[in-house]
Order: structure tokens, then sequence, then C-alpha cells
């Protein structure tokens, strides 16, 4: 195990703005970040960088606890490295850029430099070595950040949004080379990304944070209030389209709804009259394989609110479920937990 | 103004005649400026880059003090100087006043709060994600000061000639502590005071467009490096 966390909390001022009971790093693991803005991944992501220290909690590396004395962290972090969102590159050349961290480490110049060659040529910017990095574009800006870690072959290389600011073929060359670290040196990645195909597509295990807290795989629907009292135990929000989403019980009425996607079918049949279970209406818009296994999750447009439905490859089939289809959507309205 | 037209023509031929006394003048005034502005950057450069880069309490009220100190009169410096290097001066044994050293030392004290203000300011400027790029490439303390001192160079070299164009041109310490010798303390502001008194404005004029010349000089050095910042 890489990374031990356990009641970790992270406060600015009076603010909590990261609280994990428990959360494992492995070794070699592709872990994928998933969240809304402000849901905590990048302070995560610098704890685990050891760029920040968490306010309680402990957070062990390699089964030692973390001492948060600088030069206990310096050694930790020529082991774990970050690529931030927006990465700054010094103003020197590129191939200077590449050095530093090498150079910190002691590596020796020949070694130095095949390794920069290497790194460059694993994001495609091998013909800028000599460029002053001030001048390159945003996308190429990535790559060399992305380079300049990967040239240092860490245990555990964390990425911050590495391809949300960059054009297409950057973040194809990002992705590869990320990749290709895990394949050559088993590094561990953690990636957090909105790109949810993505993260789907590569990670093992995808981590789900929401106010700070984990839960889940990122797979979940999020559903936010206001919920309007409805009859009994239900209550519904009204979307555009006039339809509503019925749940039961929330707490208050600004409360934040959680539906796993196993709890709803979808599909082109018409479901039996049952007064349990709730029918929605809506349009196939995606359809993302789910790593390792024949399940399909599909993402249902409800007039503007995008619902995750697992749904077997089988049915997908059966049925003609392609993005573009109608399909009926019932979920069991008590099946809901609550934020 | 036909005195003034032709005190300006004599002074134009005087500059390019390159004037025995007005040379030497201009080199005591580039010699003790050059010198407080090295001692300024030496000890201002530091401060503020400790000041800029550290955290401690008090570090506001430091800034604020420096900031005032950008504004204290020549005079009040000359005054001050003098009461420790005048005989009287626990100084005194060192036999300072009137002579070169004595303007140094004013200057010097002048412009430190200049060099280390603009120095927190040009360190202030400088993206956060620079310290946290080298601390995740590994950096240590050190080499991390050293990546934002790199990328801070060009406000901290407009921050020492903002400092020497502040000293080239200042009139009170030369005039107290170097007190206007001929030929040793005579600097072109306290010349071109004597020569206005004494009614003779050909060297005055002249010592004026070497002055005038050498701000633009600074001034052109002083936007080259500030464009580079903001490039």
């Amino acid at each position: 195990m890489l990374f031990e966390i356990a009641r970790l909390t992270k406060k600015y001022r009076d603010r909590t703005v990261l609280d994990v009971q428990r959360l494992d790093i492995e070794k070699g693991v592709i872990y994928g970040l998933q969240g809304p803005n402000g849901a905590g991944k990048t302070t995560l992501l610098n704890i685990l960088a050891l760029l920040e220290s968490p306010t309680t909690g402990t957070v062990s590396y390699k089964s030692q606890p973390v001492q948060y004395s600088e030069p206990y962290l310096q050694r930790l972090r020529k082991e774990v490295v970050l690529v931030d969102q927006l990465p700054l590159l010094f103003t020197t050349s590129v191939f200077k850029n590449m050095e530093f961290g090498l150079k910190i480490r002691g590596i020796a110049n020949e070694e130095r430099k095949r390794r920069i060659f290497k790194g460059l040529e694993m994001v495609g910017m091998e013909d800028f070595v000599d460029a002053p990095a001030h001048q390159l574009s945003g996308g190429e800006t990535q790559r060399v950040a992305v380079a300049a870690r990967l040239v240092l072959k860490p245990e555990i290389l964390l990425l911050d949004e590495p391809t949300a600011n960059v054009d297409i073929a950057s973040a194809q060359q990002i992705r590869e080379a990320a990749l290709m670290a895990r394949r050559k040196w088993n590094t561990t990645l953690v990636i957090a990304s909105h790109d949810r195909d993505w993260l789907y597509d590569v990670c093992d295990q995808v981590i789900h944070l929401f106010k700070g807290r984990l839960f889940g795989t990122g797979k979940e629907n999020i559903i936010f209030g206001p919920w309007r009292h409805l009859s009994g135990s239900l209550w519904e929000k009204k979307l555009p389209d006039g339809q509503c989403i019925r749940l039961s019980d929330p707490p208050e009425p600004g409360a934040v709804a959680i539906l796993q996607p196993a709890a709803i079918a979808g599909g082109s049949d018409t479901h039996p009259a049952d007064p349990d279970v709730h029918l929605l209406e809506g349009i196939i818009s995606r359809l993302t394989l789910v790593k390792n296994s024949s399940d399909i999750l599909a993402t249902i447009l409800i007039s503007t609110l995008p619902l995750t439905v697992k749904i077997s490859h089988r049915k997908i089939q059966q049925e003609n479920l392609y993005p573009g289809h109608h399909v009926q959507v019932y979920y069991d309205p008590h099946a809901v937990s609550w934020l | 103004m036909d005195l003034l037209i032709d005190s300006f023509i004599s002074a134009i031929a005087l500059v390019i005649s390159l004037d025995r006394e007005m040379v030497d003048i201009v080199a005591v005034s580039l010699k003790v400026s050059g010198y407080s502005t090295l001692f300024a950057g030496l000890l201002g450069i530091p401060l503020g880059f400790l000041v800029a880069f550290e955290s401690f309490p008090g570090k506001r009220f430091i800034i604020t003090c420096l900031n005032t100190l950008l504004a204290v009169p020549t005079v009040v410096i000359g005054l001050f100087v003098y009461a420790f290097i005048s005989r009287r001066g626990v100084l005194g044994l060192f036999d300072l006043l009137y002579t070169q050293k004595a303007i140094i030392i004013g200057q010097t004290l002048l412009i430190i709060p200049v060099v280390t203000a603009l120095t927190i300011a040009a360190i202030s400027r400088i993206d956060q994600r620079y310290r946290k790029t080298a601390m995740t490439l590994g950096a240590n303390r050190w080499q991390t000061a050293f990546v934002i001192f790199r990328e801070a160079r060009y406000g901290i070299v407009a921050a020492v000639i903002a400092a020497y164009g502040r000293v080239i041109s200042e009139v009170g310490i030369s005039m107290m502590l170097g007190g206007n010798i001929r030929g040793f303390t005579r600097t072109m502001t306290t010349a071109m005071a004597l020569e206005y008194d004494k009614g003779a404005f050909t060297l005055a004029v002249a010592l004026g467009i070497v002055l005038l010349g050498l701000s633009f000089g600074m001034n052109l050095l002083f936007h080259l490096f500030q464009g580079r910042i903001r490039s």
C-alpha cells in the first residue's frame, strides 16, 4: 500500500473542504477522481502530493505515518509528483524545465539527457527541446509539464484535470504518456477529471468526491433539490418539460439525492403499472462500457437531467438502445439515499 | 530668455568638448551612486526576498514601514548620518564627514527601502504556482527560493535601476555629508546648486543635460525590464 488515509479533514478557516474517513492508494493502480467543482479534488491531490497538511487525521506513506516537517516531506516528494490543473513552466528553455527535477535527484548528465529526449518524445514535444518554455501554447505547456514529471519515474503521478484546458491532440498524447508510465514503471496514477468516459475507460477504480466526502464509484446519480412535498413520504422536483422526479423522505427540502444506477431500469418496453415504481421518459445521450465487465452505462436525458442507468449488453442489442433512442426509465422512489 | 539660450549653447559645447571639470564631477557622481546602489542591492535584495518569501508575524507592519521610508527626505537622512559621523558622533573617530564614503553611507540608507520594497513587490508578483511546481518536483527550500528569485529577476533588476535613479539625482545627502568639495565630493547635483548660487549657468546647464541624459538612459533600461516582466 502506498498511501493510507484515515479520518482526514482539511479546513480553511472554519470551512471543512475535505472529510475522508478512509482512502487507500495501492501500487500500480490507476485511480480516477471525480466530482463537481469545489468538491475537494484539488485539495485531496495537494495532500497526496504532500504540498498541504491535513487539519486532522493521519496520512501514511508506505506504512509510515507522514511527518509534516520540510526535510521529511522533501524526501517523499521525490517519489510523489503532481501536475497542476494549469501548470507553469519556468521561464527558461524546455530542456532546463525538464532537467530541474532530474538534477535535484542527482541523475548523471548523460542519463539526464537521455531521459529528457525520451520524455519529450512520449508527449510529441521532441522538436521543442531548446524552445523558450514561456512561448509554448497551453497544450504544449501541459505536455511538457507532464513529461517533466514522467522522466522522474515517480511512484505516484497525480494529475489534476490534465486534459481540461488543452486541444484534442494534446489531450490524447497526455493520456497515452500517463498510461505508458503505468505500463513501463508500474507508476500509480491518480487522475482528477470531469471526463467520465476516459476515467471509466482507463481507471481501475473511480472515486467520487462530493462536498469534500468520498462516496461510491462516481457512477451514482446526484440529484440536487429543492424538493416539494407531494403526499405521504413522497417529495418531487419538477423538470422543465413538466415531468417530475419523485423520491421519498428527503431530510430537508434542499437535500441532495443519490440514486444508484443499478436501482434504475431503462428500456423501450413499457413497464407494467406498479404503484411502487415511478416512470419517466427520456432519450439516450451516451453509452459507456464499464471496464472489465459486459455492463453498459447509459446516460439518459430526462428533460435537462442526465440519469445514469446500468443496462446489460444483451438488452442494448435486443432493444436497439442507441443514442437518440427514446426510452422509459423506472425506479423505486424509496431506493434513494440522501446527502 | 537670451541668458537661457546662450547658456544652453555654451553647455552643449561644454558637453561635446568633454570639459575636464565637468567629467570629474560626473565621474564622482557615478562612482558614489554606483557604490551606494551596489551596497543597497547587497542588503536590500536579500532583505526584500526574505520578507516576501517567508511568513512571519509583523510582516505587513514591516512592509508598511518600508513604504513609508520610500518618501523620507534626503535631508533627514543627511541629518541622521551627520549625527553619527560628525566629530561628536559615535563614528566620529573614523573621520568620515565630507568624504565620498559619507555620501555612500547616506545614499545607501536612502535607497535600501527602495530596493527592499521593490524587491518585495517583484517577488510578490510571481505566481504562487512556481513555488508549488518547484516543490512538487522535489526542490528543497533553497532550490525553491532560487526558482522564485530567477522568475523575479527582471523585477529585481528594475528595483536596482529605480534605486540608482533615485541617488544619482539627490542633492541633500551629497551636500550635507560630502560638503561639495571640488574634485573630491562635488557631485552633479551639488555642483549645479553651487553654479546657480554663483550665477554661472553654463556648467550647471551642462551637468543638467548629462543628468537628464543619464536619467533618460535609466528610464529606458527600467522600461525595458518592466516590459520583460509583463511578457
